[in-house]
């Protein structure tokens, strides 16, 4: 589109049409011209007619002059014109549908053209368009041809209607035979001629070369230049004709004539062909349109729309699908406000297209016709985004601080529920707060959120994503206002942030099971409420984390819409406050820090103090006591005896944690000191673990406990997550300084704190208990007991037959106590830690062996320990020497074992001898046809063996267990799911649903006793419950009868028809569900039936009886009685009772 | 031997040497170790026959099968050989001790074919029980069963990186899993409206895009199985009750297959043309197995001869390949 570029920068292509044009020009400009240019030939018509489709417009007078003149090759002498012509205006006239140039007698009447001069000289535009027209075929039935593609391609234009511009040279068309003057014209009248191409014309249908047509004719005339073959650019020929009447010599002209043929445009007017517009005639200089490329300045134009006023994200889908009206979209983008990513109701959309231009017409029609549109009685304003996006950066910040302003306006907190995309959400959102209203809490509040409207409802659907928009849907709350009553508020929740799940959604998750399935999760307490479940965080960190974790997950079946809820003024990073109260509130947190700081500090540089203290070495008499004493008493008096400083400790430290702080930092425990310990039977289900703390943690996180002041509870959360992580770092790092130990992996739980911190009933329960090998680690740790590891004894005993014995053995003290100072047991993966068990336990499960061969010793070494001391047994003791490598003996010796085993569990069965092949092996026996009553001897399936055979199986495989949904569970996911299916179906029916495979049970399909492939039930169906719909191709009953003959022509034996009605039948030959493998049995486990859905009818099958897992599923077929006794089949159902036949 | 109507000059395999493998009883199967050292030949004698492959000379035998060996394969370290025998087992040997160190049980019924994938770490086994196993090697543990067929299996084949394996069995089916999952994933079925004769054997082409599949009504078919098309047809053996063998042979500019056939004659064709272009009879007994390396090409039959040939390319003059 635009402007011919090349006319601006010289092109190749475009320099010979120049020339051409020059050419044109300058011969034309001999007004005297003879009628050439106006006769009714060819070139002129051509050109003209071709130009103007091509949009050559300004050019054309003179072109189509010189064109004429060119195409005076072609035509007679000049004949005389008229100057009056009459004037055909209706272009139909002259060009054909087709397009080719017709000769015929009307058409030259030679007193119908006007001369050249009289072209040149008239300015009026009608004059011109008259002339033109006359001149070209006035009655003529002349049509030239139909622009090919070539004069498209010379499309150029000075509106937008051409969307091209590119220069090709002028091409002649077609050419027309003008008959006439020449008596010499051997082209008779109604000679087709038809330009093909620069060499060739076709006549009458005939291929014809230039030259010979030319030489044929022996016209007066010659080919003395062709622009088209003498395309040089430096070409300063002229056209050299001569004129046998006229003797008219064109000269060689030196310069170049140039007139504005744009000038000319007013002169003359042409005919176009009625598809093109007619031109408009300019009195001033059109303005150029330049196509944007790479070397275009200044911006590119716009291609982008922002679409302002969206205020849900409904309108934002209807506005999404309209878009592509206008072209082809690239982008859509929902804005989204930076701050706590709410949609701000502005989108974003970027069309696309061929060219930049076209794309940014698109754009700009789209922002024309959507632009003060109505929608959804929203209005909706579209502008273009100039300015690189400006404009909407400007839209955006505006709203961005109405919102600001309206939401500081609002000063309680208000809640905007976190509930993600479900639409149940929304409207749970809708009630929550119309509840909230009814019930008079915050009316102020609601009131003024309701006022901006539109805004309030956009926020109530805030976060919910529209379906196919690019947006966010991360959305932080700010205030919240809870829905939980006032007491669980004051006694529960106490200002933390907590998480609600609401009633609606809790269906089957209550607390206990909450607790053991959320178990590893950070949560501090949950309660259960009349308004649903509340779990309570520590922190706003927790409370995020969790949300976000589970926030819309399912979890067993359940749908978790969570809503979380954060007190006002809540700690962190608001920043709504007044600047004043910040500062004070950050000097309170920064002072805070420090405190933490400094106690870690103190910590540290204490503990070595206490440590060297504590060390045995220093207290031999008391060592020699407690050597005595039998453990418990020892290990109490030990603990009560050492007490830890409470400058180390808050003094509102509760009891518990004191001593577990004190056992904590003189674990008395250590491996390099043989200690002795006890070792412990397995208890895994009663004991409850309680898990030492590092100091830092207990100072932190005392929420529950009446001991604590509310301060502290209070400063808890205010400890910005990093420090909390520096100084636990700080911790881990003093602990992996203070002794080598094996790596062992920090994995402090959050579990591991509440359990701390709570000793009230309710958590107890949540807990599990873990064992720990006592031997091993010195860090086994009990809150009353303190372990003392024999470790001469059971180093000497590692042979774990002993270690019965050793149990029973009590320990000796007979080493020195010696203070650890480890107080963070986080270094350490869960089996490691001190336990708070009453006796200790072992980190891995014990094994018993109970024969001493190699594969029992290797598995009872359970880590690196066990294999030391292995090794040091073995070196010591006897080893007998063996000749052959070890490791070839100890996998013969294994190898042995397992076959053993293996043959003790296999029998060899023989196979009956028919069934073997005479000839030795199965491949010399070549091909047999086994028939299939001897087939039950070595198939499994065959054999009616309970477990269907699988079309694949893993050998040792485990059951697995079918994932039993409740049924209302189930219902509420399927009405979800339809509901979101039908929403996404905006209007064309892209997606169905099968409300019947909802119902489906979990099935499948695989080899079968009675017949090849049957249906197995993978769980237990209940008696009259549906199974599965019978699925196929529905048919007629005439399309039933001829598709049955056709398979059983084509050897289909088996018949997949069944029956719906009198009139439809399903067939499930070719196209089905599994329910085609249900078998036939007269004693069936199912029946079907013809249930109505959505109107149709459709087969289902129910169970008759109660079906077990792996049972197969049969029906009775209902055939109808075969008269003829060589059409029955056989049944091979095999079950007591059964009729023998199908049929 | 002789070469029947096709020139000899024309041929493509010259004759390298025989040799008799002494089997008591028929021979099943001859298989080339992948370094092209030994051949290995199974019998329904019970034994295994191990022989070098330079010069025909016998190493060892292996016994330990109570029943006649169907088919061998070599694992691709050639140091070990897989077993597929009557007795519901495979056994797996090592052949510099000429020891059974694995027996893998686990058929019910007679075990027809095994073969081990490229990495030697999967033996998959099919079986007159209709049902295909993969076995893990290093512990003789069956790691998945695929029953999909309803007749004996007859041949199976993975492709050339494993991932593919083709059975080929008695009821006309040739159907393709997923060696991971174990999954069928195609079926191949010529059937045009009549009933499908049974596969006596599959082999992948060497770019694993083709399946070369050998049915008992005398024909071996091409198939494209990417677009479940036969690509090729080539007739003139004969097939109608022994699973004969068949092999591409790769080495050539004109790709040719090769396959034995039950008149006792070795079939080359040229594979685009589909033309013959050799029939050596090499014994009066099925021919029925032939293996390839490199240029080397073995043929056993059913009475326990060997014939070693050597694949040499089509000179520019001879008789070609129309095309």
């Amino acid at each position: 589109m635009g402007y011919n570029r090349n006319r601006v920068q010289s092109e190749d292509n475009y320099s010979d049409r120049r020339k051409h044009e020059n050419d044109y020009r300058s011969s034309s400009h001999n007004s005297n011209y003879p009628t050439n240019s106006y006769s009714p030939s060819n070139m002129n018509r051509q050109y003209g007619s071709s130009h103007s489709r091509s949009t050559y417009q300004h050019q054309h007078p003179k072109t189509q002059q010189d064109s004429s003149s060119y195409s005076s090759h072609y035509k007679n002498s000049t004949p005389p014109y008229n100057k009056h012509q009459t004037y055909r205006s209706s272009s139909q006239k002259y060009f054909s549908k087709d397009n080719t140039l017709i000769a015929s007698p009307k058409n030259i009447s030679r007193t119908e053209y006007s001369t050249h001069d009289s072209k040149s000289s008239h300015s009026s535009t009608d004059e011109i368009s008259d002339r033109r027209a006359k001149s070209q075929f006035s009655n003529s039935s002349f049509t030239t041809q139909k622009t090919s593609s070539t004069i498209s391609s010379t499309k150029f234009s000075w509106n937008d209607s051409y969307s091209e511009a590119r220069m090709t040279p002028i091409q002649k068309k077609s050419s027309v035979v003008e008959r006439g003057t020449n008596p010499n014209n051997k082209w008779k009248q109604g000679t087709k001629i038809e330009y093909k191409d620069q060499d060739h014309f076709m006549i009458n249908g005939k291929y014809k070369r230039l030259e010979n047509v030319l030489q044929s004719h022996q016209e007066p005339f010659r080919v003395v230049h062709d622009p088209q073959l003498n395309k040089s650019e430096n070409e300063t020929k002229r056209l050299l004709i001569e004129e046998k009447d006229k003797l008219k010599i064109v000269k060689k002209v030196p310069g170049i004539f140039t007139k504005d043929p744009r000038k000319e445009i007013n002169l003359k007017k042409h005919i176009h062909s009625s598809k093109i517009k007619k031109r408009v005639n300019y009195k001033s200089l059109p303005i150029p349109k330049f196509s944007y490329d790479d070397n275009s300045i200044g911006p590119p134009p716009p291609t982008e729309i922002v679409i302002t006023g969206i205020s849900n994200p409904r309108m934002n889908t209807t506005l999404r699908n309209r878009l592509p009206e206008f072209g082809e979209i690239l982008e859509f983008e929902s804005i989204v406000d930076p701050n706590n990513g709410t949609l701000l109701g502005i989108s974003r959309a970027k069309f696309g297209g061929p060219t930049l231009d076209k794309a940014s017409r698109n754009a700009k029609e789209a922002m024309k016709s959507l632009d003060m549109l109505k929608m959804d009685g929203y209005l909706i304003r579209v502008h273009l985004n100039h300015n690189d996006n400006k404009i909407l950066e400007g839209l955006k910040t505006d709203i961005i601080t109405k919102r600001n302003k309206a939401k500081l306006a609002v000063e309680a907190a208000t809640a905007v529920s976190m509930a993600p995309n479900a639409p149940k959400a929304v409207i749970k959102k809708i009630e929550e707060r119309e509840r909230r209203t009814f019930k008079g809490k915050e009316n102020s509040i609601i009131n003024d959120y309701m006022q901006p409207k539109r805004d309030v409802e956009f926020k109530k659907t805030g976060s919910s994503a529209p379906i196919k928009s690019i947006a966010k849907t991360v959305s932080v709350p700010k205030f919240k206002k809870s829905l939980l009553s006032r007491e669980i508020l004051e006694e529960y929740v106490k200002g933390r942030p907590h998480v609600l799940l609401p009633k609606k959604f809790q269906m089957s998750l209550s607390k206990e099971a909450f607790t053991n399935d959320f178990a590893h999760d950070e949560w501090t307490r949950v309660k259960e409420d009349k308004e649903g479940l509340v779990i309570i965080f520590r922190d706003l960190q927790d409370a995020k984390e969790f949300f976000n974790k589970y926030n819309g997950t399912k979890h067993k079946g359940i749908k978790l819409l969570l809503s979380l809820q954060i007190p006002e003024n809540y700690g962190e990073s608001f920043p709504s406050l007044d600047s004043k109260e910040t500062l004070g509130d950050t000097a309170l947190s920064i002072v805070r820090e420090l405190e933490l700081a400094v106690t870690k500090d103190i910590i540290k540089s204490l503990s070595q103090v206490i440590l060297d203290s504590l060390n045995p070495e220093n207290y031999p008499e008391l060592i020699g006591k407690i050597k005595s004493e039998s453990k418990p008493l020892i290990q109490e008096t030990l603990v009560e005896s050492i007490e830890l400083p409470n400058i180390l400790i808050n003094a509102k430290k509760p009891r518990s944690a004191t001593d577990r702080l004190d056992s904590g930092v003189f674990s008395l425990t250590s491996r390099e000191l043989n200690l002795p310990s006890f070792k412990k039977s397995n208890n895994n289900n009663s004991n409850i673990k309680k898990r030492n703390l590092p100091l830092g943690y207990s100072q932190r996180f005392e929420d529950d406990l009446e001991n604590f002041s509310d301060n502290e509870a209070k400063e808890t959360p205010a400890i910005s997550t990093e420090l909390k992580r520096q100084i636990s770092e700080d911790l881990r790092e003093s602990d992996t300084e203070a002794e080598q130990r094996p790596n062992k992996k920090a994995r402090y739980t959050k579990q591991d704190v509440m359990l701390y911190s709570s000793s009230s009933e309710d958590e107890m329960d949540e807990t599990e208990a873990k064992t720990e090998s006592l031997p091993t680690t010195p860090d086994d740790e009990d809150r009353m007991d303190i372990d003392f590891v024999g470790k001469t004894e059971v180093l000497e005993e590692k042979n774990k037959d002993d270690i019965s014995a050793v149990e029973q053995h009590l320990p000796e003290v007979d080493q020195d106590i010696v203070i650890d100072d480890r107080e963070d047991y986080t270094g350490f993966d869960n089996n490691h830690r001190p336990t708070t068990t009453e006796l200790s336990v072992t980190v891995f499960p014990e094994s018993k062996i109970d024969t001493l061969d190699v594969g029992s010793l290797q598995a009872l070494i359970k880590d690196k320990e066990d294999f030391e001391l292995l090794k040091e047994l073995s070196t010591s003791k006897h080893s007998s020497r063996l000749d052959i490598p070890v490791s070839y003996w100890a996998w013969r010796h294994k190898d042995k074992l397992e076959q053993n085993s293996q043959s003790k569990d296999e029998i060899e069965t023989l196979l009956p001898d028919k069934l073997e092949n005479s000839t030795g092996s199965h491949r010399i026996e070549g091909y047999v046809k086994i028939p299939d009553s001897l087939k039950s001897e070595y198939l499994a399936h065959k054999k009616r063996v309970h477990d269907p055979l699988k079309t694949i199986q893993g050998e040792d495989e485990e059951a697995e267990a079918a994932r039993v949904q409740s049924s209302r569970v189930n219902r509420a996911n399927n009405r979800r799911f339809a509901y979101e299916v039908s929403n996404f179906n905006t209007e064309n029916e892209v997606l169905t649903v099968n409300q019947l495979n909802k119902r489906k049970k979990p099935v499948t399909f695989a080899r079968s006793a009675i017949h090849n492939w049957g249906l197995y039930a993978l769980e237990p169906i209940a008696a009259k419950e549906m199974i599965i719909e019978y699925v196929g191709e529905r048919i007629r009953q005439q399309v039933a009868e001829f598709r049955e003959k056709e398979y059983l022509k084509s050897g289909i034996g088996s018949s997949y028809l069944f029956r719906v009605d009198e009139n439809t039948v399903i067939d499930a030959t070719k196209k089905g569900g599994i329910a085609r493998f249900i078998n036939h049995c007269c004693v069936p486990s199912c029946t079907a039936k013809i249930i109505k859905v959505e109107g149709e009818k459709r087969i289902v099958i129910y169970a008759l009886r109660d079906i077990a897992t792996n049972e197969e599923l049969t029906y009775d077929y209902k055939f109808e009685r075969e008269t003829n006794n060589e059409e029955r089949v056989v049944c091979l159902c095999g079950a007591p009772g059964c009729k023998g036949f199908l049929n | 031997m002789t070469t029947s109507e096709y020139d000899a000059k024309s041929s493509v395999l010259k004759f390298h040497f025989n040799l008799k493998t002494n089997h008591s009883n028929h021979s099943s199967t001859v298989e080339i170790s992948p370094d092209g050292r030994y051949i290995a030949t199974s019998s329904s004698d019970k034994t295994i026959k191990l022989f070098k492959l330079s010069d025909g000379s016998f190493i060892r035998s292996l016994n330990g099968h109570s029943k006649g060996i169907s088919s061998v394969s070599w694992s691709p370290d050639s140091r070990h050989i897989a077993s597929a025998s009557d007795d519901k087992t495979i056994k797996i040997w090592d052949i510099e001790y000429g020891e059974c160190i694995k027996t893998l049980r686990g058929h019910t019924y007679h075990v027809t074919c095994v073969q081990f994938n490229f990495k030697g770490n999967l033996l998959i086994s099919g079986s007159a029980d209709e049902a295909i196993r993969i076995w893990d090697v290093l512990n003789g543990k069956c790691l998945k069963i695929l029953s999909a067929h309803s007749e004996p299996i007859e041949s199976i084949d993975l492709c050339w990186d494993g991932t593919i394996i083709a059975s080929g069995s008695y009821d006309g089916l040739i159907r393709l899993f997923d060696t991971e999952t174990g999954q069928c994933v195609k079926t191949l079925i010529y059937d045009k409206g009549g009933s499908s004769f049974p596969v006596s054997y599959v082999k992948f082409s060497p770019n694993g895009r083709y399946l070369l599949a050998t049915t008992l009504d005398n024909t071996i078919r091409l198939w494209d199985y990417n677009n479940n098309r036969v690509v090729k047809t080539f007739q003139g053996a004969s097939f109608e009750k022994y699973t004969c063998s068949s092999r591409f042979i790769p080495s050539l500019k004109t790709p040719l297959i090769v396959s034995g056939s039950e008149s006792g004659e070795v079939f080359v064709w040229n594979l685009n043309s589909k033309s013959i272009t050799d029939v050596i009879k090499v014994s009066d007994s099925p021919v029925l197995h032939v293996d390839i390396i490199g240029n080397i090409l073995v043929s056993l039959s059913m009475d326990g001869d060997i014939n070693v040939f050597k694949v040499k390319e089509l000179n520019e003059g001879e008789m070609d390949i129309d095309q």
